[in-house]
């Protein structure tokens, strides 16, 4: 029979108490402890942020200091009004756009001028309708298409 | 008692410029207990020390999510065995291939008297309580030394009040047959 079989006989015999122990003056300095974790850890949460987002922050920063580059660059190097055999570039563009739409003017009197030949001639000659349909149909053109 | 004695403190956290005056109270008030719990799941002092802060850092990253209705006391308990529990995990999984059980190298240090003060009786019923399967010691621990309700325990494990009963009636069968057998 064992030591503890002679002096139990349930868990109630049996005195509850904490026999777990601490470090001398451990809770004193505990509390401290975990207060700077908290603030070291938010720290860290803070910066491990700024780990993540670090490479963006690069691209995003390069990218700014290209484009500023570039801007520069072509301020400083390209003149704004380059001068072409005695006039600017303006001035080209302006005598450009005038000869085309004079072009494009011509073409619209030449084509009102040769439909109004056209029915003339037609007015003035003695073609009939009949005679035209039976042309058409000698080569071969669809009857119904005629008509339509 | 102890819910009308947080009501102050749940006033303060819910104001963003008291908050960290109020975790402050919490870590006063609480700490010392939540250590103990979690010092009777692993034993050892130094990994203890380590849980228990790691619990209220997590509580204090997820003061967000706490529901200002709940009890600041269960949710931490929450947090803190949870906290446990997956280290208790992670111990077991390392332990797979040692030729000693985590639980016998625990009992080891019981008899190791590393900060453990208790008589033979009290190494026993230490040993009887590491051989209790997990979740049924922390039951065990939770109502027998750190006298919490059933609808408190229930609360903190989301366990039903009558599971818990007969949890912890049998741990209790177990541990007096463990020391009986001794």
């Amino acid at each position: 029979m064992s030591y503890n079989r002679l002096i139990m006989k349930n868990l109630n015999d049996i005195k509850k108490e904490n026999n777990f122990k601490t470090p001398a003056g451990y809770f004193d300095t505990l509390n401290n402890e975990i207060k700077e974790k908290i603030e070291n850890d938010v720290q860290q949460k803070n910066s491990s942020l700024f780990q993540i987002f670090k490479p963006y922050i690069y691209m995003a920063a390069s990218l700014i200091l290209l484009a500023t580059g570039i801007k520069f660059g072509l301020h400083t190097f390209v003149d704004p009004k380059p001068i072409i055999g005695g006039s600017n570039i303006e001035n080209i563009a302006n005598v450009e756009n005038s000869d085309l739409l004079y072009e494009l003017y011509a073409d619209d009197m030449v084509f009102y001028e040769y439909l109004n030949d056209t029915e003339e001639l037609y007015a003035a000659s003695n073609i009939k309708d009949e005679e035209i349909e039976e042309y058409l149909s000698q080569y071969y053109i669809e009857y119904e298409l005629l008509y339509e | 008692m102890r819910k009308n004695d947080d009501k102050v403190i749940i006033e303060k956290l819910r104001n963003l410029e008291t908050r960290n005056e109020a975790f402050n109270d919490i870590v006063n008030k609480y700490s010392q207990q939540l250590y103990y719990h979690i010092r009777r799941m692993v034993i050892d002092h130094e990994d203890a020390n380590d849980l228990v802060q790691d619990s209220f850092v997590k509580a204090y990253t997820n003061l967000d999510k706490f529901r200002f209705d709940a009890s600041i006391y269960t949710w931490l308990y929450r947090i803190a065995t949870n906290t446990c529990l997956n280290f208790l995990d992670r111990q077991k999984r390392m332990s797979t291939f040692s030729a000693l059980s985590y639980e016998d190298t625990l009992a080891d240090k019981i008899e190791a008297h590393s900060y453990f003060d208790g008589d033979e009786l009290q190494k026993t019923l230490q040993k009887a309580i590491l051989k209790l399967p997990t979740k049924q010691r922390l039951v065990f621990n939770m109502k027998y030394y750190d006298d919490l309700k059933y609808s408190e325990i229930s609360e903190i494990l989301k366990t039903s009040e009558g599971g818990l009963k007969a949890s912890y009636h049998h741990a209790v069968k177990k541990i007096e047959k463990y020391i009986n057998e001794d």
